[in-house]
């Protein structure tokens, strides 16, 4: 019973102490759609609608730290350089404000619209393969993507494996070249889509 | 010649002179005489008693040279054996020792001594070598007698044993020989000596020596019985087996005793006669000496009944059967419808704590037909499934007809009650009487009638089941149906409590919204500990100083 009093009363000062002993973090956070798109012009002309679906992404993509290639089968998880949003959505995001911004002909829809599946014709379908800055001085976007039609029934699909490169040290360059990336990609799809 | 040789040539002339005495030569053939006469004397003094013994056959005797001898000593000698003239046989003449005659008594035995092998045992091996005697029992008498009838064969009883003489008589077919062995609890105390049938009788008599000191038990109350061989006993109360001695499986015997319950009673002490019973039971039940005499009249079987059964009353044996179908007059209507086969029985006072006399069997005989009023009846019972032995069994029973007394042949008679088995015979019959009278095609066309009309009813009842469960289908599907419609609606309304617009929405959004912010505000922390658990003591050195993305070198 005197060894369990002294062992309570000498837990909340260790747990003191360890707290005065802790250095403060260096921890920053990055957000990925920071793009700001121009407001859309008013176009009363009627939009064949298509359905983003969700994406398919690597799981790097659905934690926070920032993914860095450092080597061609080497990563690194940097613990000070975090997102501030789940890089996923982000991505999400991105995409759907680009093409809708691109898209002259279409409007691209978000599956977590109020809509019933039925009303849209058309789906996009995406997989994100690869998402992060290399040890080249470039950041990747690969993957490939898929568009379904259910009347008349057709299929188109594409890879893609676009690149940029890195002008500057840091993340935040990266981040701002990732973001690049992701209209690129809209642009892509875009040509695609009007090319059919 | 010469005067010289005249002289000597004449003879001289004898001068004759008269004897005055007798001449001493004449000694010799005096004292030759004395001596004889005094051999004669001395021989025919000494020479003993001459006795004459009459045997049937002088087989292995020799004149001068066979000897009589008592208890293997010297007493005779025989000198002279010839034919009987009239009679067959032989006459042995014998002369015993002067000193020995006081043997020679009027009930001495002599018979001849040769080997013998019987069951009893060898005897007179020694008259291999020696030859055959004749051996001299003396006996007890004051009487002299030189006269003997030899015996063909030792007596059994030497004269003179102590012990007591008794006579059995049997009407039984017991084949007892000489020397048979009359036992007492195992022990051989006597033997059976002769054997005498009187024909006119037509009953035989065996002339038996109890030895001392067992002539004592003899009494009074004594009773003797057959213990011959193996007895089984196969009766109402069972397999039963009796044996007496070793000696009495493979010869004959006789065994006493008193029977249980009885006294000692006075000791005899001179020969009596009693009778050998065919086994220790039925010398038991002789014990008792009155009995009171019933008749039952049985209309079932009595196979299996046999005199000497006993007679129960509620297990307990109080008599005996005496005899089965009495000789009556009606005899001649065995063979007639209703004929009742009258049986005699007995109850002994002695067996109920009664006098053995005549007051025990008045008393017995009232009390017993004062039961029969009040309803003791009489039954005929299996007592052994086996060999199906009856007994009488005597009970009272409650609900029976009061039936008057009457009397068979001056016996009172105790009504009888057919037993369980005939009973349950009877009421089967009756049973089965009964269904041979069913009219039996009417009963088959009814029930094959029946039957198709069952069949017509059961298929209706199934079209009837089958409509029935329908029915109950719809009926429990419109319900399950209701149920259903009911659990979705109130599921919709959870389901619209949670709905995207709704207050309970709102709240759980902002209730994660807020831990997605905490969470966001501790995952540096965590992935700090996560990568180095020390690092809160002990600060990490910043590692990712040289790691971050690099742009192109020129």
């Amino acid at each position: 019973m005197q060894i369990l009093r002294s062992t309570l009363s000498i837990l909340p000062l260790l747990a003191l102490l360890l707290g005065c002993s802790s250095a403060p973090t260096n921890i920053k956070y990055y957000e990925l759609n920071t793009v700001v798109t121009p407001p859309l012009a008013a176009n009363h002309k009627p939009k064949e609608a298509i359905m983003v679906m969700a994406l398919q992404v690597p799981d790097y993509l659905r934690q926070s730290k920032l993914v860095l290639r450092t080597a061609p089968h080497e990563m690194h998880f940097s613990a000070n350089h975090v997102w501030a949003q789940i890089p996923e959505k982000e991505f999400y995001t991105a995409l759907i404000t680009d093409l809708n911004a691109i898209a002259a002909s279409h409007s691209f829809l978000s599956h977590r619209r109020p809509v019933t599946v039925h009303d849209i014709n058309t789906q996009l379908f995406l997989e994100i393969t690869h998402f992060y800055p290399t040890e080249n001085a470039e950041v990747l976007l690969s993957g490939y993507w898929e568009l379904s039609a259910m009347s008349p029934p057709g299929q188109t699909a594409q890879s893609f494996n676009l690149v940029l490169p890195l002008k500057q040290d840091g993340y935040p360059h990266a981040v701002a070249q990732q973001r690049h990336l992701i209209s690129r990609l809209a642009e892509h799809i875009l040509i695609q889509i009007n090319s059919q | 010649m010469s005067t010289t040789e005249q002289s000597e040539n004449e003879a001289p002339l004898a001068e004759v002179q008269q004897v005055k005495s007798v001449s001493k030569i004449w000694f010799v053939p005096i004292v030759a005489l004395f001596i004889g006469a005094w051999m004669i004397y001395y021989q025919i003094s000494n020479q003993g008693h001459e006795i004459t013994i009459y045997f049937n056959s002088a087989e292995g005797l020799e004149a001068g040279k066979t000897k009589i001898r008592t208890r293997f000593v010297d007493v005779g000698i025989v000198t002279n054996i010839r034919l009987r003239k009239n009679r067959s046989g032989v006459i042995v003449t014998g002369r015993i020792n002067k000193d020995e005659a006081h043997l020679l008594r009027e009930d001495s035995n002599l018979w001849i001594v040769t080997p013998k092998v019987s069951l009893s045992g060898v005897s007179g091996l020694s008259t291999i070598l020696s030859g055959p005697f004749i051996e001299l029992a003396p006996g007890m008498s004051g009487e002299t007698q030189t006269e003997f009838e030899g015996l063909e064969d030792p007596p059994i009883t030497p004269a003179g044993t102590p012990g007591l003489h008794v006579t059995l008589n049997s009407n039984e077919e017991f084949a007892y020989g000489e020397g048979d062995p009359i036992i007492y609890k195992g022990m051989r105390v006597g033997q059976v000596e002769d054997i005498y049938f009187n024909s006119e009788e037509r009953v035989v008599y065996y002339n038996a020596f109890i030895e001392s000191p067992y002539h004592k038990l003899i009494t009074t109350t004594t009773r003797f019985w057959d213990t011959s061989g193996i007895r089984l006993e196969l009766g109402a109360e069972g397999l039963s087996v009796h044996t007496g001695t070793v000696e009495t499986l493979l010869t004959n015997g006789v065994a006493f005793g008193i029977p249980g319950g009885m006294g000692r009673g006075d000791v005899i002490t001179k020969r009596a006669y009693f009778d050998i019973h065919k086994s220790y039971a039925v010398a038991n039940a002789k014990k008792y000496k009155e009995a009171a005499q019933f008749v039952v009249l049985v209309e079932d079987s009595v196979r299996g009944l046999h005199p000497g059964a006993p007679v129960e009353y509620r297990g307990l044996q109080v008599g005996e059967v005496l005899e089965i179908n009495m000789a009556n007059e009606q005899q001649h209507q065995l063979l007639e419808e209703g004929y009742k086969i009258p049986i005699l029985i007995s109850v002994q006072p002695g067996r109920v704590y009664q006098p053995d006399n005549a007051e025990g069997v008045e008393t017995v005989m009232a009390q017993t037909l004062l039961w029969v009023e009040k309803g003791l009846r009489a039954t005929l019972k299996m007592g052994n499934i086996v060999t199906g032995g009856q007994y009488v069994d005597l009970q009272n029973y409650a609900n029976v007809t009061p039936e008057e007394l009457t009397y068979f042949q001056g016996h009172p008679i105790i009504p009888i009650i057919s037993n369980e088995f005939a009973q349950l015979t009877q009421k089967i019959s009756s049973i089965l009487d009964k269904v041979n009278n069913l009219p039996m095609a009417d009963l088959a066309n009814n029930a094959n009638q029946t039957l198709s009309n069952f069949a017509d009813l059961a298929s209706t009842f199934s079209r009837t089941g089958e409509h029935i469960n329908v029915l109950l289908m719809d009926s429990e599907q419109q319900a399950l149906v209701t149920e259903l419609r009911h659990t979705l609606d109130a599921f919709e309304t959870l389901a619209n409590s949670y709905a995207t617009h709704s207050d309970t929405n709102r709240v759980v959004n902002e209730m994660m919204l807020e831990l997605q912010s905490m969470m966001l505000e501790l995952k540096p922390l965590i992935n700090r500990l996560n990568e180095a658990p020390n690092s809160l003591v002990f600060p990490p050195e910043d590692q990712e100083q040289n790691i971050y993305p690099r742009a192109k070198r020129n």
